[in-house]
């Protein structure tokens, strides 16, 4: 019995620190090539770029979709920084997913919008659409109110009714720095259309002054729970990103701020309806179809243009997040799965999926068993103890150093949060990340994994902070 | 003790977390020197706004006080002549920057061509185009023969399209499939009219996306002394090349010579009937409304919804044809 229990012990302890073992040197890796990236670009004067694809004669138009579903609270301040962003064309089309709260009767009232027909090409296949309206105001501005579909779904009924060659997703409590749009079409506009999908770096905006649609000054949430997720999104996008988006290995945009070229889009069959990581599964889908045509299209990450987006507050509505994440992130990799180690799909096959696979999907599994180890390990006393100590110290090194790692590159290369005070904030919080918020999050991420066996799926509902001052209640 | 890596891995451990201490530390002086330079950009601009006013209005010459003495106070007279350039227009102000930046910015962007960091070689570029300094030509040049970005490279040709005109087609037409559609078209609208003439007369030797992109800024300088260029480029044998020109007419903005709406209306490819029906708006309406009709149950909806304006005129017609009859 007790030789069992050592063996079991053993072959435990030795997967899961192979397991970190990978985990750590593709964190390197991928932090290595984002500093090398983020290096290249530091210094460079953006402002002469914007000003100069400001102009209509050098841009592509962009039809920009706002997918909403109960957003009355922060819809408004996200139509505004859209109708501030400096873009030399586009429309702006709301698409209400059958809200059952105001957020049709606050946009028509805040934007004085009536009726309207407006030329539609139905490609893709969506629940009905019930009315159109148009801005009095500003004449770009749509909203279409459609039965409730989900967000595929929506995001679909805007492709088809979209009149550009471009569409650019945002979510309805998201906010656009004025420049973003135009920094993430710089690839698209300067590679004769051979990026045919980017996306910009997604930030909190939870704590920050916001007015009418802008952000004035960016301070740190007092918020623990925000800051961690703040620091979460730094090491995410700056770090997977970059690296993945360098050897065109990008699986997942994020819907709050991507662009698509409309065309492959509707070729690779638009959103799916059914599945709950809508906008994973579409950079999956076109991948897989780059991959299958022999195109040697990109899709892109760009890390300057930022979207702000609201994040949970409250254990429970974070917890209802992740769960859905981690849901769709399962639901794409095995709706794709026979992409995986296949070398018909090149890089994204032999590299992204596999590390998605390990890494992203199973890996909370394996961090999970993880922590329980150790707490065993020291139960069991021993031998077990260094091994608990060991995998103490991985966790720290993977967790923690990487963390403090990717907050002070952020503010080394794209410096957001410009206090001192902010920054050093960030770091002791990621000190104590191993301790609380990364067993909590791959516990939910767990839960998420369950749920997907029994496909329960919800519009994800938040309840909205209304980050914003001018937006009506 | 079973040999587990203990020690090197809380070695490393703590060796990364004091290399992260040290880089925080870092990190926050060169913001400290950061913040100090920008303080003294500050100070610079609020001591001399008034006298690069005097000065680049003409009413003074440039003083000993104004030439920057670091690189804040470079950064601070960049700002004042970006803001002038891209606020104030006027001959005698772009030369007076000229002047100065050549006099006095010169050796400081020369010293930027020559770094190791992209950003860096990136912004002296821009700063060496828009302040006009042409006495960093030759640097600019054999900055051009060694292996530079793509984004160099098209900054280049403008900096030699901006200082060294003539000849620049001759020079440059073996890199032209070197930049993107969208920088060609640029570097297009930026050229004097006779560099633009000697490069539409060598359409056949440019690379295709440099062609289009030709096409495009045709269309777009609306100059109706293009019509019989941009019409012969309507036989070519380059389906994309004809429907740009045909776009490139459309966008002339002037009524279609018939035998071209003609060949458009009755095309096989639909982006070519798609710009008809956009052409047909400009022509009388019993005229409008004949080639409407042909395009009225055209297979493409595009073609189709374009004529949507034009239904109830249609509807009006073909029940006066009904009467007729």
């Amino acid at each position: 019995m007790r030789q069992a229990l050592e063996w079991i012990m053993l072959f435990f302890g030795g997967v899961i620190f192979v397991y970190m073992l990978i985990v750590i040197v593709a964190y390197s890796l991928m932090f290595l090539f984002a500093l090398l990236e983020l290096k290249k670009q530091r210094r460079l004067d953006r402002r002469e770029l914007d000003e100069r694809f400001v102009d209509a004669f050098y841009s592509k138009p962009v039809s920009i979709l706002v997918p909403a579903y109960n957003e009355q609270a922060g819809v408004v301040a996200s139509i505004h920084s859209l109708l501030n962003l400096d873009y030399p064309q586009t429309e702006l089309l709301v698409i209400d997913d059958g809200s059952k709260d105001e957020t049709a009767a606050v946009v028509i009232r805040q934007f004085d919008m009536e009726p309207a027909e407006k030329p539609v090409m139905p490609q893709l296949r969506t629940k009905p659409v019930k009315e159109v309206y148009r801005s009095r105001i500003h004449p770009n501005l749509w909203l279409i109110r459609k039965e409730n579909g989900g967000k595929g779904d929506a995001l679909n009924v805007g492709i088809n009714y979209a009149r550009y060659p471009y569409f650019c997703t945002i979510d309805g409590d998201s906010i656009l720095d004025t420049r973003s749009l135009l920094r993430v079409m710089k690839p698209i506009m300067t590679s004769n259309g051979q990026v045919v999908a980017a996306g910009g770096n997604v930030r909190i905006v939870n704590g920050l002054s916001v007015e009418y649609g802008a952000v004035d000054d960016v301070r740190l949430s007092g918020r623990a729970l925000v800051v961690m997720q703040v620091v979460e999104y730094l090491r995410a996008f700056l770090m997977g990103r970059i690296a993945l988006s360098k050897f065109n290995m990008v699986l997942i945009i994020s819907g709050a701020f991507s662009v698509f070229s409309k065309k492959f889009a509707i070729a690779a069959g638009g959103y799916n309806t059914t599945t709950i990581g809508e906008d994973m599964e579409m950079v999956v889908k076109i991948q897989r179809f780059l991959k299958e045509q022999k195109l040697n299209n990109r899709v892109e990450f760009v890390p300057d243009p930022v979207c702000w987006t609201e994040a949970p507050q409250s254990l429970s509505i974070l917890r209802r997040q992740r769960r859905r994440w981690h849901q769709g992130l399962l639901e794409s990799l095995w709706a794709h799965r026979r992409m995986t180690f296949n070398p018909k799909y090149g890089a994204v096959g032999m590299i992204s999926f596999p590390y998605f696979w390990l890494v992203e999907c199973f890996g909370p599994v394996i961090e999970l068993g993880g922590y329980l180890y150790v707490i065993l390990a020291f139960f069991l006393g021993g031998v077990y103890y260094e091994y608990a100590v060991l995998l103490m110290l991985l966790f720290i090194l993977y967790g923690t150093v990487f963390s403090i790692g990717s907050v002070l590159l952020e503010s080394w290369s794209l410096n957001a949060f410009p206090k001192r005070r902010d920054v050093l904030r960030m770091m002791a919080l990621s000190l104590t990340e191993v301790a609380w918020y990364k067993p909590l999050t791959l516990f939910w991420r767990i839960e998420g994994l369950v749920r997907s066996m029994f496909r329960i799926s919800s519009w994800g509902e938040m309840e909205r902070i209304g980050a914003t001052k001018g937006a009506p209640k | 003790m079973t040999g587990l890596p203990i020690g090197w891995v809380l070695g490393g451990v703590v060796f990364l977390l004091l290399l992260l201490a040290v880089l925080t530390a870092y990190l926050f002086i060169a913001r400290a020197a950061e913040e100090k330079r920008g303080r003294r950009a500050a100070a610079y601009l609020e001591r001399n706004t008034a006298a690069w006013f005097r000065h680049l209005r003409g009413l003074e010459p440039a003083g000993e006080e104004l030439i920057p003495k670091d690189r804040g106070e470079a950064a601070a007279v960049e700002e004042v002549f970006r803001s002038y350039l891209n606020n104030v227009t006027g001959e005698a102000i772009r030369e007076r920057i000229r002047v100065f930046s050549n006099r006095h910015l010169s050796s400081y962007y020369r010293k930027k061509l020559s770094s190791r960091n992209w950003s860096d070689r990136m912004n002296a570029l821009y700063r060496i185009h828009d302040f006009g300094v042409d006495s960093l030509a030759e640097d600019c040049r054999a900055l051009g023969n060694r292996e530079v970005s793509r984004d160099e490279q098209f900054q280049l040709l403008l900096i030699d399209l901006a200082f060294r005109p003539d000849g620049f087609v001759e020079r440059n037409i073996h890199r032209n499939g070197q930049i993107s559609e969208v920088e060609n078209k640029e570097l297009l609208f930026r050229m004097p009219e006779d560099v633009f003439h000697e490069t539409a007369r060598r359409l056949d030797e440019l690379a295709n996306d440099t062609k289009y992109a030709l096409i495009d800024v045709l269309g777009m300088k609306q100059d109706i002394y293009w019509l019989p260029f941009l019409e012969k480029q309507l036989d070519s044998n380059d389906q994309e090349l004809r429907i740009r020109a045909l776009r490139a007419i459309d966008a002339l903005g002037i009524r279609t010579p018939d035998p071209i709406l003609d060949q458009a209306v009755f095309s096989p490819v639909w982006q070519e009937r798609f710009i008809a029906s956009r052409m047909i708006r400009r022509l009388p309406e019993k005229k409008a409304l004949q080639y409407a009709e042909v395009l009225a149950g055209d297979e493409s909806w595009l073609v189709r919804e374009e004529l949507r304006g034009l239904g109830p005129a249609l509807e009006r017609r073909r029940l006066e044809k009904e009467a007729v009859r």
